[in-house]
């Protein structure tokens, strides 16, 4: 959709599959979006609402900041 | 094993709206090309219907993401779009447009909208590799089916006409491989169509036929081309 957003640290694919094996399908059904916007998210093309970030973090059993960090050097509110 | 099936059937089952669309769409044109032209009522019902609908509030049927691309595709198409319109209305005005009807400067201005939106969705949905390549396979197949359709009583006439469905071939399956050559291969090739089709007249506008060649033709292949020379390395596009 977007050149990916390169503030933002994305760690859904590595707690998806540590919460066992989940596919991208059922995590998708678990929080009411397509497989796509998974797939979407996880490649860094897509940044999800405040919304949908926290049903992921409640579907998969962490916080949202596990999921998604602002990368280092970028926590100051610097901009590209 | 799920995660298997996942890699091996990508394809999912498009929304109803979206089929229901697609098939008032695909009528509105055959009843229009066939029977009569106030039939295109049904086409714009298939295209513009759904978002309308969703913009209401009265149909749910895509998620954010979905939303999220296709209000951003709309936004690419409002630019081309309106360009093109810019464009199209300077020439009318200076004369330099040879134009016979108003259809076919309208035609023109609904392609650029259309294709910009359709190629924008692609990319956010698929990513480059996989928009370019689907869009070549759709090419292709359309030029091998008109190259049998033209010259089937022909054998070795219609081998040579279906040439360049093979390379159309080749180019998408090189798009998943080397997307870089792929992407400089199809800029190569629309600059060559644009000499082989002397379609050079169609950025004046003096011929409105020939822009509309150049928007359907060669318009997907450079758009395409410049998605792949941007694209990232395979490993991020797959899903």
């Amino acid at each position: 959709m977007k050149a990916r957003d390169e503030n933002v640290v994305n760690e859904l694919r590595r707690h998806r599959l540590l919460h066992g094996e989940l596919t991208q399908q059922a995590l998708a059904e678990a929080v009411g979006v397509s497989r796509q916007t998974i797939v979407s998210i996880e490649k860094g093309h897509y940044n999800p609402t405040v919304g949908l970030a926290l049903r992921l973090a409640h579907a998969l059993g962490v916080a949202v900041e596990d999921l998604f960090q602002l990368a280092r050097g970028r926590a100051d509110g610097s901009h590209r | 094993m799920a995660r298997t099936a996942e890699r091996r059937f990508p394809f999912r089952r498009p929304a109803v709206a979206t089929t229901v669309g697609a098939a008032l769409t695909a009528a509105g044109i055959l009843l229009g090309t066939l029977v009569d032209m106030g039939f295109l009522v049904l086409a714009a019902f298939g295209t513009f219907g759904p978002g309308i609908l969703r913009e209401l509030g009265w149909l749910h049927d895509q998620d954010e993401f979905r939303r999220q691309a296709a209000w951003r595709a709309g936004y690419h198409a409002y630019l081309a779009g309106g360009s093109a319109a810019v464009v199209v209305i300077s020439a009318l005005k200076r004369g330099t447009a040879n134009l016979d009807g108003l259809a076919l400067p309208v035609a023109l201005l609904l392609s650029v909208l259309w294709l910009t939106w359709l190629f924008s969705a692609l990319l956010a949905y698929w990513g480059a590799q996989r928009a370019a390549s689907t869009t070549l396979l759709v090419f292709g197949t359309f030029w091998l089916l008109f190259s049998v359709a033209d010259s089937w009583q022909q054998p070795l006439g219609m081998l040579m006409h279906s040439l360049p469905a093979l390379c159309f071939f080749a180019l998408a399956w090189l798009a998943h491989r080397l997307p870089r050559l792929a992407g400089s291969l199809l800029l190569a090739a629309g600059a060559a169509a644009i000499w082989a089709f002397r379609l050079d007249r169609a950025f004046a506008l003096q011929d409105l036929s020939k822009a509309m060649v150049l928007v359907l033709f060669v318009g997907p292949l450079v758009a395409g081309g410049i998605a792949l020379l941007r694209a990232r390395p395979a490993s991020d596009e797959t899903a």
